[in-house]
């Protein structure tokens, strides 16, 4: 009976701890989004951001010295491109100033957003786990592998491999805007955020999730014949 | 597909003994004889089914039968 009433007490700090997270992080989240907004609010036609200038035919080549009298520029001497700040002011509301907004906030807070999902379904299995753990004594394992939980891992699962795809389509609609709005002869503008910094091994994180609530899948089913055979 | 339909509780009333003490004498719980006899048992074992045939003095046909789909 100790043992047990040991397990439930750790269960629960683990819940409370998961709460506590949570609950940091969405605050944090709300109050970033609405500082966002009243930021948006306040320039409701300025557009800014960062962007990647390449050139169309030769490659930059730059020295120091020229580093130094470029003023506001960032300079990487890595990669083949400038990095710039820019700021946009369009003239009359338009549906795009409002869409990029929209990208832009969801684009920050995208991996924030993705954390709080994790955490609020990992909080729901342990949950489930302490309320059955509530009603009856039996093995721990068959509160955690249920066809419910199991969902939940698979919800989890499917966030790590659609996550790159949001980057993508945000990387995407970026490059589109900077294309149409952000014309400089002779060069090439993209956005900052590249292909390969994309997370695609997300992906992977995702399929192996995938794989492991298969296996456990099969387990359930394994376990559920054996009890029930008499 | 048909099923397999448990006619143990029809066997149990013939030779007019309970649940409870038909688990004993075959040595498994309640619970589990419970799960046979209502017909949530996945699959039952030879030992099992030996041991009921030998307290309910029958045969395997007496307890398990078999139904086809059009029979319903």
């Amino acid at each position: 009976m100790g043992k047990l009433r040991y397990k439930l007490l750790k269960l629960k700090t683990i819940r409370l701890s998961f709460d506590i997270i949570f609950i940091a992080v969405a605050l944090f989240l709300v109050t970033f989004l609405v500082i966002n907004v009243i930021l948006i609010c306040q320039n409701q036609l300025i557009i800014a951001g960062n962007a990647a200038i390449y050139p169309n035919k030769e490659p930059i080549v730059l020295d120091v010295d020229t580093c130094s009298q470029i003023n506001g520029v960032n300079l990487d001497f890595k990669s083949e491109f400038i990095k710039v700040k820019y700021k946009m002011l369009f003239s009359e509301k338009h549906s795009v100033i409002i869409f990029y907004h929209v990208l832009k906030i969801l684009t920050l807070n995208l991996p924030l957003i993705l954390f709080l999902f994790i955490l609020f379904h990992l909080r729901n299995i342990i949950n489930s786990v302490l309320k059955e753990f509530n009603q009856k004594k039996r093995l721990i394992s068959h509160y955690i592998f249920n066809k419910k939980n199991i969902k939940r891992l698979h919800y989890i699962a499917y966030a790590f491999i659609i996550f790159p795809f949001i980057e993508l389509s945000a990387y995407w609609a970026d490059n589109l805007l900077l294309e149409q709005y952000f014309v400089l002869k002779g060069m090439k503008v993209r956005s900052i955020i590249s292909l390969q910094i994309l997370s695609w091994d997300y992906i992977i994180i995702g399929l192996i999730f995938i794989t492991i609530i298969e296996v456990i899948r099969r387990g359930i089913a394994l376990q559920e014949e054996q009890d029930l055979t008499i | 597909m048909g099923e397999i339909i448990v006619n143990l509780d029809v066997m149990m009333a013939k030779r007019k003994i309970s649940l409870g003490e038909l688990a004993t004498k075959i040595d498994i719980t309640p619970a589990n004889l419970s799960v046979l006899k209502t017909g949530k048992a996945k699959a039952i074992r030879f030992s099992t089914l030996m041991a009921i045939c030998n307290v309910l003095d029958c045969q395997p046909g007496d307890i398990l039968e078999y139904k086809t789909e059009t029979n319903n």
